[in-house]
């Protein structure tokens, strides 16, 4: 069983930022408008900011995951995955697309996707092979939606799986506490972000000799 | 021909266009520049353009497959494909990545791909999902490499495959021959651009558009 600081270490580590775009977190976004409470995605953010922050300063790989819908992938069974389905989220070129609060630099990859696991038919699994990652830590919203089948689906694919609670949200508290809990049983490990980021301080110490 | 035309039927069979891109087919692209013969894709073109034509005049719908390679997915392995000798094909953002003599309509879905498979961790089988495909009418360069491995994938993906030697073409003869015989004994049906014209025009009731 690996210590957190050999699952986060950042040479072979990368961060999986999930969905954190505007129609998923802002009120005035798609989820907030359809009635979704987006506060705990909203108070998530600047955590995540800082992460994000402490993540560049160690070298940690950052890779986005953007949803963008549009004809090509709207099957008839993914339209009819909520009771409305006229309801859109995430078309392509809208304002509800773009990142909520976080900004990609201009060397982190930034995967499209189009189901709720970033793997399914996108080139995730191609990119963290190239950055020879072994371990994924994943974040953002909703934990219990686009967040838990992402871990789930890269734990199947035999990637050390860690989340990171404080840095994700989901509309329901039950909902999210339910994917740290399994999760914490049969896919991985979870972790705080001030954990983690202890844990790159010390390793960081430990290399510089301090 | 009746077994073709019921695998081709408009509402069930999608044309896959393999990267029928300038740095595969020009002879001034980077395949052709490093040595390539690319004298048989280009001449390939002009039968795929009127299968292409007679395609959409049936309603059948047409998939475009687009390498494009960057930083992000030139992993160790992938980098030294091909003998070492592929490291400036299809860049991103070159002339080299665009499409070749034929082109998307806009509603034609374009995938991007960046390894030899179309389907390899692309959105290729959710577009097809979403269109309902049955048969993959497969096209394109090099019929050995991109539209073999495109079309092993496929089959084995649960799509019947067609493959149309005349609208493929490859950097040999006989790699070329080699291909349409796996694809006739292991992976499905080759046909000639001609007998899918010919079926179309014998079973479907009046064209579209």
């Amino acid at each position: 069983m690996l210590s957190l600081s050999e699952l986060v270490v950042p040479s072979k580590s990368a961060i999986i930022v999930v969905d954190v775009q505007n129609d998923f977190c802002e009120p005035d976004g798609a989820a907030g408008k359809g009635g979704k409470d987006t506060a705990a995605a909203m108070a998530m953010i600047p955590r995540l900011q800082r992460f994000l922050d402490a993540a560049r300063a160690h070298g940690t790989n950052i890779i986005f995951v953007q949803t963008i819908h549009e004809p090509a992938t709207d099957s008839d069974v993914w339209v009819g995955r909520r009771a409305n389905p006229e309801a859109r989220n995430c078309l392509k070129g809208t304002w509800g697309a773009e990142f909520t609060g976080v900004t990609p630099q201009a060397h982190e990859p930034v995967v499209i996707k189009h189901r709720y696991s970033a793997f399914v038919n996108t080139r995730l699994d191609s990119v963290l092979r190239t950055l020879k990652v072994e371990n994924l830590i994943v974040l953002g919203v909703a934990t219990n939606v686009c967040v838990e089948s992402t871990s789930r689906h890269g734990y199947m694919l035999d990637y050390n799986v860690v989340l990171v609670p404080d840095c994700c949200a989901a509309y329901d508290q039950a909902a999210h506490d339910m994917t740290v809990l399994v999760h914490k049983k049969y896919f991985g490990t979870v972790a705080s972000s001030e954990a983690v980021i202890a844990s790159w301080a010390a390793t960081h110490a430990v290399a510089s000799g301090v | 021909m009746a077994d073709l035309a019921r695998l081709i039927d408009p509402s069930k069979a999608v044309i896959i266009v393999v990267d029928v891109q300038n740095d595969f087919c020009r002879p001034d692209g980077a395949l052709g520049k490093a040595g390539a013969p690319t004298a048989d894709a280009m001449a390939m073109i002009p039968t795929l353009a009127r299968l292409l034509d007679a395609a959409r005049a049936t309603g059948t719908k047409i998939v475009w497959l687009q390498t494009i390679h960057e930083d992000a997915t030139d992993s160790d392995p992938w980098r030294g494909r091909s003998l070492n000798k592929s490291a400036d094909i299809c860049r991103k953002g070159t002339w080299g990545i665009e499409f070749t003599d034929v082109a998307p309509r806009d509603d034609e879905p374009v995938v991007i791909k960046h390894r030899y498979s179309g389907f390899v961790n692309t959105r290729l089988d959710s577009v097809l999902r979403t269109l309902k495909a049955e048969t993959l009418i497969m096209t394109g360069v090099s019929t050995n490499v991109c539209v073999e491995s495109t079309a092993r994938h496929g089959f084995m993906l649960d799509y019947h495959v067609v493959f149309v030697d005349d609208c493929c073409a490859a950097y040999s003869r006989e790699e070329h021959e080699g291909a349409l015989y796996n694809m006739r004994t292991h992976f499905g049906t080759v046909a000639s651009a001609d007998a899918l014209i010919d079926a179309w025009r014998a079973t479907v009731p009046a064209p579209v558009g």
